[in-house]
């Protein structure tokens, strides 16, 4: 291809793209959208759709723009009475043998059989005969229901399993128009952690989400840029949430995680953990208050009253060096809270014990976008330098906490189902005079604590995450605080006066230029940097920053 | 008559033998081709024959195995598109079946001249019969030295291989064959690339028909000038015509091209009972009809298709005047019904649709406004598909239904009426 350009006018208008671009690519360009069923930009072209034709002058038969590559002086025309009557006619086509149960299907709204019906078909049915009768309702996947009847056999959720994760699930059986999609004999999707993208790649109900068909209707929803946090691939999502409807969905507000591309970390592609885990940041079990314990009962009691209690418990536990502190940060908190957390805690107390290398969730990576390392910033806490002393393993700390008598524990919950026991906190009871916990939800252990601040999980929060590419990348919050929680990095900065540090009111980009400033690693870092793809930290090597799978040639 | 050329062994007692195949001069035109001739005269011999592809495109042979890249030193292959699955077309068969050294030598031949290293012969499921002929026929040409290494002790070597289909028409069409032999689903791809330069296995590949093949031997051995002056100025040669429907002796029938389609029929013992001819499909069913008006028309490749049809696998199915051209219609629509191979959309849902439609309409259930439909249907297969069949299927629901829409209309109209009349009785 070597870069050379190639001229050619699309609709009128002049493009200059390189050699070996495709019309539709090359419109795109322009701005000009060209529809599409079976093309995806990350999939094998197959060319068998057909409704992206367009035509090209001096060529007598329409030609797809998929597959067609650009040429000096070609002339293509997206528009043309020629392209009108052969996109209808595909319209026509596909419709003929779709139930067209538009108001009880889950993707009506996001539907491309409704879009390029509205933009290129507006034809009336003529069709007098049986439609094929298919298997409806067919479960092929955790997951993922099957309307074969809705299907226009596009090909994407095969090729996508083929050529994507090469896992082979479905495949396309039979030929001429009884033709369908189906499991391959003997296989199933049940295992496959990518399958729930088949349903993304889906451009009409044939494939449906059982985790979020029914809830909400897809017009309903708002969406908002994330990250997904359940592993250290920092895969870019988009949370999909309706603040006001959520009686329609257990009273939750999130309906949905749908990836986000970013070429340089997950492309068009997350894992099924990724997008089945948020149900937690939504559950009833959320903290709302902050809690003081008061004999066996824990009470509510404002952030103020209860952060001058915490600060006068710290204070009093570890008074005069005597006293020894355990703190348990977090590998699901921010850059900018691990600095403010550093600052705190490692730096005040000279006796403090930091637990923090996590060993939970180091298994099970799978090469292509799944780590080991099932937590979003554990290199980013590792810049931070948390524990110049050097840290301690998270679990073998809190193992041997109510024999090593610490005076005070301060502990910031990363996901409650990793929260310790009970018994822990039960036990600490003698032993330790301050159980001080910052956490998302409420569990048997944050039951016992002395103090409990209800932080905001990552749909709530702001900041940087580091993959584990060494890519920076900016969180920004989808929905509002639930209750009264807040960001950890703000608990923490109203905290900080009770200790003689002012870091304000713990404002997200003023605490990034504080963090960015301070941290070695960030220096010169902006938030503007951030944007979009996020970026690179330096000392990180080019090659693993621009990787999606890690060694594997898949 | 004039002389035979492809079918001169075919009532000699066990010509499919290699003794009786060899008796009859047969394996002169290797021999001549191996020793005598490079791979660059075979291919100017068959350049200057006007020999023209017989599986239907009719696409000059010389010229698309000049398509071939230059050699790099890797495999390249030539197939043998022996899946005769055109509806009428029967020719190969019986090359195959009685006579299938006159293929093999010219595969040998073929394969010189493109410089294959192997040959994939793709015979149709059905074919049983042929493919046990074929097989054994290759054994004794392998035993004699005449195909496997160092063919009749020259430098070549070719190895054989005969793959059966299973029954899909589509693998007819040369990459779906390939794709077929490459053990996937027959699907057609997308080309460019074309089989000469990407084809089996991603390879240059050469995809030749039977009776194309079994013309080399002889243009080889009597000369390019000698082929191209038994037909017409652009369409060299002798052709096969296999003849059905309504005619005293259906059959094939060795004829030059350019015999007019009234000598075709003639030849074959004229129309059954001295009726009158109505309809004649001249190449398979995906030609486009012809009528009792046509019957001067030269079949060959250029006269066929300046007539608005196409002479295509030369299958020739006669129609006398009390055929009803409504059932013929349904019949081969739902030929094309069955055989869409579902990957691209014009086809797969316009061949069901109109086959529904003309059902409807033999119900007694048809529209006068079903014609219109039809046609729209035929114009929006017709060039809009990845393979060559979308316009296929088109081609016979335009033409029946533009020479013959009367025909239609009284049809929708009567067999309306009369499902009526039963209803009401």
């Amino acid at each position: 291809m070597s870069g050379e350009l190639v001229r050619l006018t699309i609709d009128g208008r002049e493009a200059m793209v390189p050699r070996g671009t495709t019309i539709l690519q090359a419109a795109e360009s322009l701005g000009i959208y060209i529809p599409r069923y079976c093309y995806h930009p990350a999939l094998r072209i197959v060319g068998s759709c057909r409704i992206c034709q367009v035509e090209v002058i001096g060529n007598p038969t329409p030609q797809i723009s998929c597959f067609t590559q650009v040429a000096e002086g070609m002339d293509v025309l997206t528009d043309s009475p020629l392209v009108k009557r052969v996109r209808t006619a595909v319209m026509e086509f596909l419709l003929l043998n779709h139930p067209i149960d538009c108001p009880i299907c889950d993707t009506s709204g996001e539907c491309d059989l409704q879009n390029f019906y509205m933009t290129d078909g507006k034809h009336r049915s003529r069709l007098r005969h049986h439609k094929i009768n298919r298997t409806k309702r067919k479960r092929i996947g955790q997951n993922v229901v099957l309307d074969q009847e809705r299907c226009i056999l596009c090909s994407r959720c095969v090729r996508f399993l083929q050529e994507v994760v090469q896992t082979h699930e479905l495949g396309l059986f039979g030929r001429g128009a009884p033709e369908r999609i189906d499991l391959v004999e003997g296989k199933s999707l049940d295992g496959n952690n990518y399958a729930g993208n088949i349903i993304d790649l889906c451009p009409v109900g044939a494939l449906t989400d059982d985790d979020f068909r029914f809830k909400f209707r897809v017009w309903d929803l708002s969406r908002a840029p994330s990250i997904c946090p359940f592993c250290s691939a920092g895969c870019n999502i988009e949370v999909h949430f309706n603040t006001e409807l959520c009686w329609k969905n257990n009273a939750m507000r999130i309906g949905r995680v749908k990836p986000r591309l970013n070429p340089h970390v997950n492309s068009y592609w997350m894992c099924d953990i990724g997008r089945y885990s948020f149900h937690y940041t939504e559950h009833p079990d959320r903290l709302k208050q902050p809690l003081v314990r008061e004999g066996e009962q824990q009470t509510a009691h404002s952030w103020s009253a209860a952060l001058a209690l915490a600060a006068a418990k710290l204070k009093q536990a570890v008074a005069g060096g005597t006293g020894r502190l355990a703190a348990f940060p977090s590998l699901y908190m921010t850059v900018e809270s691990a600095f403010l957390f550093r600052r705190l805690f490692s730096d005040q107390f000279n006796t403090a014990r930091m637990g923090f290398q996590s060993g939970i969730g180091l298994t099970g990576g799978d090469g292509f976008l799944l780590r080991d390392d099932r937590n979003p910033n554990r290199l980013g806490l590792e810049l931070v330098k948390m524990d110049r002393k050097g840290g301690e393993p998270r679990d073998e700390l809190l193992e041997r906490l109510p024999q090593s008598k610490f005076s005070a524990v301060v502990y910031v919950q990363e996901l409650p189902e990793r929260d310790p026991p009970a018994e822990l906190a039960a036990a600490l009871r003698g032993a330790t005079a301050a159980l001080i916990v910052f956490a998302t939800n409420a569990t048997p252990f944050t039951a016992l604590a002395d103090i409990v601040f209800p932080i905001c999980p990552w749909t709530e929060d702001h900041g940087t995450w580091v993959n584990w590419q060494g890519r920076a990348q900016w969180l920004t919050p989808a929905l509002p605080p639930m209750g009264g929680a807040k960001p950890l990095a703000a608990a923490l900065a109203g905290l900080a006066p009770f200790f003689g540090l002012n870091f304000g009111q713990g404002a997200p980009d003023e605490l990034f230029d504080r963090m960015a400033n301070e941290v070695p690693a960030f220096k010169g870092l902006t938030l503007p940097r951030l944007g979009g793809e996020g970026a690179g930290l330096p000392g990180f090597p080019a090659s693993r920053l621009t990787t999606l799978t890690e060694t594997k040639e898949r | 008559m004039t002389e035979r050329i492809l079918t001169r062994n075919w009532q000699i007692v066990n010509a499919h033998t290699l003794a009786v195949y060899q008796s009859r001069g047969g394996y002169r035109a290797l021999a001549k081709a191996l020793t005598q001739m490079t791979p660059e005269q075979v291919t100017a011999e068959v350049l200057a024959s006007n020999l023209q592809g017989r599986g239907g495109a009719g696409f000059p042979t010389g010229r698309k195995w000049r398509f071939l890249p230059p050699p790099d030193g890797g495999p390249r292959y030539l197939v043998v598109n022996a899946d005769e699955g055109e509806p009428g077309t029967f020719k190969d068969r019986y090359i195959m079946e009685l006579d299938p050294h006159m293929m093999i030598e010219g595969i040998v031949i073929t394969g010189y001249a493109i410089g294959a290293t192997k040959c994939y012969i793709y015979i149709r499921g059905e074919y049983r019969p042929a493919a046990h002929r074929t097989l054994a026929a290759l054994h004794e040409a392998q035993a004699a030295g005449l195909l496997g290494p160092g063919i009749l002790g020259s430098g070549y070597s070719l190895d054989t291989d005969v793959i059966m289909g299973a029954g899909a028409y589509i693998c007819g069409e040369e990459t779906a064959l390939i794709e077929s032999i490459e053990g996937k689903k027959g699907w057609p791809r997308l080309k460019p690339p074309f089989p000469a330069v990407k084809g089996l296995f991603g390879r240059p590949t050469i995809v030749n028909n039977v009776e194309t093949l079994a013309c080399i031997p002889h243009i080889i051995e009597r000369g390019g000038a000698w082929f191209a002056a038994l037909g017409t100025p652009r369409n060299g040669g002798t052709k096969l015509f296999a003849v059905s429907g309504d005619v005293e002796q259906p059959g094939v029938i060795e004829l030059p091209m350019g015999t007019p389609l009234r000598q075709v029929i003639a030849a074959c013992g004229g129309v059954k009972g001295g009726r009158k001819v109505k309809a004649v499909i001249p190449g398979g069913a995906s030609a486009p009809v012809l009528t009792a008006d046509d019957l001067d028309l030269p079949m060959d490749f250029t006269s066929v298709a300046a007539a608005g049809s196409m002479l295509g696998s030369a299958a020739v199915m006669v129609m006398s005047e009390d055929r009803d051209m409504v059932y013929a219609l349904s019949v081969i629509m739902e030929f094309f019904a069955h055989e869409s191979c579902g990957q691209c959309t014009p086809c797969r849902e316009g061949t069901r649709w109109s086959n529904e439609i003309l059902h409807a309409i033999l119900a007694g259930k048809g529209r006068n406004s079903d014609i219109d439909t039809l046609l729209d249907i035929a114009r929006n297969m017709d060039g809009t598909t990845i393979c060559p069949m979308g316009p296929g299927a088109a081609a016979p629901l335009r033409s029946f239904l533009t020479k013959f829409r009367p025909e239609f209309e009284a049809a929708i109209e009567n067999l309306r009426n009369r499902a009526r009349g039963e209803a009401a009785a």
